[in-house]
């Protein structure tokens, strides 16, 4: 159990340190809408995180499909896709005991996800 | 002038928006700005059919996966209502695949915009489609109205005169309907013309148009016959509304035919509440009191009073 969680720690931190900027960042309309958006990824990490912990597919396949149609109009079109793949690997699993197959879209979501919330607090310190 | 109910709105398109995802409202809301439309965001279509059944929407916005009313039952639910059934659809989904798009476009949807959508796109397709209401709103009216007088055509006075009395069945009330025929208008056609005749029914229809209340409803009810229904007026009222009409025909000036009068023949059968007559048989009353004109001497009104020939207690007695 206490592996576990040093592990899952060590996964949560984010693999690379590039933050993501959303590509509408230039557009002074967008600026609050993409301010909220992130801060509601903060949320929704953190609900993945633990639906992740509860192997709850159905939560995390809600969390996938909303993303994918929405992450793009905020200017986050590789959290979009990332969202996409995920959300199509949970199509082709039946069980939540085939979580662990997927494990790699799941992160590769998580990690972008946190990647955006970095490059927010960076730009906002500008 | 009467309110005929000007075909072209002049508030924004008024836009109703289904997804379960507030972040989809807000982004919209931000980015639709551009558009001259009011746009009006729901989580459930419950709450948005609620909402649009009480407004006039020009267009919907649904999204499919949704938990408790999907896109498709809130398509169907949109179709099955009258007052809705006519404005355009777009389905905005994460669904993609063609299966999709056909269920969608066989329960009625006018456009189907995949999520992530580019958002130049989906404005282009919204403006699209409101351009499709405003076509169908002027098909409508146009289909209502009569080409010549531009008053409301026969098709519509049935429609509107089955639910005046229906309100007032329901709810109490007074109502008056006026039959309007032109005397000896026959003659004015052979003997001048048919342009002159129809400068004549088109003339008529001018005046009638000046002197009703905004709550009257003017039809043109066959070839020289008129009708007027007035909500809200009881027999004597009535009566004086349709005298300034038979009044200011007679005093009319025809440069076409200035040795020759036009005037017109007026029965009027109302009610300040207490008749118990069916739709049908009050027309009929308001012809035979229409015929009584004619045969007491053409260019008079005749009226009659629905309460003291068919109240509730007559009724009862037959």
């Amino acid at each position: 159990m206490y592996d576990q969680e040093v592990v899952l720690a060590m996964e949560q931190r984010p693999k690379h340190t590039e933050a993501i900027l959303s590509s509408f960042s230039d557009d002074e309309e967008m600026r609050e809408l993409i301010e909220y958006f992130v801060s509601e990824l903060g949320t929704k990490v953190r609900d993945m995180s633990q639906a992740w912990e509860q192997a709850n597919a159905d939560q995390i396949r809600v969390f996938a499909h909303q993303l994918k149609g929405s992450a793009s109009g905020y200017g986050f079109d590789s959290i979009g896709s990332a969202a996409g793949r995920l959300e199509s690997a949970l199509n082709a699993i039946s069980s939540p005991d085939e979580l662990s197959g997927i494990e790699s879209q799941f992160r590769e979501l998580l990690d972008l996800c946190q990647r955006a919330s970095l490059g927010f607090q960076r730009e906002s310190d500008q | 002038m009467t309110d005929l109910q000007t075909p072209i709105e002049d508030s924004k398109p008024l836009v109703v928006l289904v997804d379960d995802s507030v972040v989809i409202h807000r982004l919209l809301t931000t980015r639709l700005r551009s558009e001259s439309i009011e746009l009006v965001c729901f989580e459930s279509g419950e709450k948005a059919l609620e909402f649009a059944q009480d407004h006039s929407p020009a267009l919907f916005l649904l999204d499919i996966e949704m938990p408790g009313m999907d896109g498709y039952t809130m398509l169907r639910r949109i179709k099955d209502e009258p007052s809705l059934r006519e404005v355009p659809i777009i389905m905005l989904s994460g669904l993609s695949s063609a299966d999709d798009k056909v269920v969608a476009f066989d329960l009625g949807a006018n456009d189907f915009i995949t999520k992530p959508f580019e958002i130049a796109e989906l404005r282009a397709r919204i403006r699209a489609a409101l351009r499709l209401h405003s076509l169908l709103q002027m098909l409508s009216q146009r289909a209502q109205v009569d080409g010549l007088t531009g008053l409301w055509n026969r098709a519509h006075f049935d429609e509107h005169w089955r639910s005046e009395t229906s309100r007032i069945s329901r709810h109490g009330g007074e109502l008056s309907l006026a039959l309007l025929d032109l005397d000896n208008f026959k003659s004015i056609n052979d003997t001048y013309g048919h342009p002159a005749g129809d400068e004549v029914l088109a003339a008529l229809a001018k005046l009638m148009g000046k002197t009703i209340r905004r709550s009257d409803l003017a039809c043109r009810y066959g070839g020289e016959e008129f009708a007027i229904i007035m909500p809200e007026t009881g027999p004597t009222e009535a009566s004086a509304v349709c005298e300034r009409i038979r009044e200011g025909l007679e005093a009319m000036r025809w440069p076409r035919h200035p040795e020759r009068e036009v005037t017109v023949s007026i029965g009027i059968a109302g009610s300040a509440g207490n008749a118990a007559i069916d739709p049908g048989k009050w027309i009929v009353q308001a012809d035979k009191q229409l015929y009584a004109a004619k045969h007491g001497g053409r260019n008079r009104l005749s009226v009659i009073n629905l309460d003291e020939t068919h109240g509730p207690r007559l009724a009862d007695a037959g």
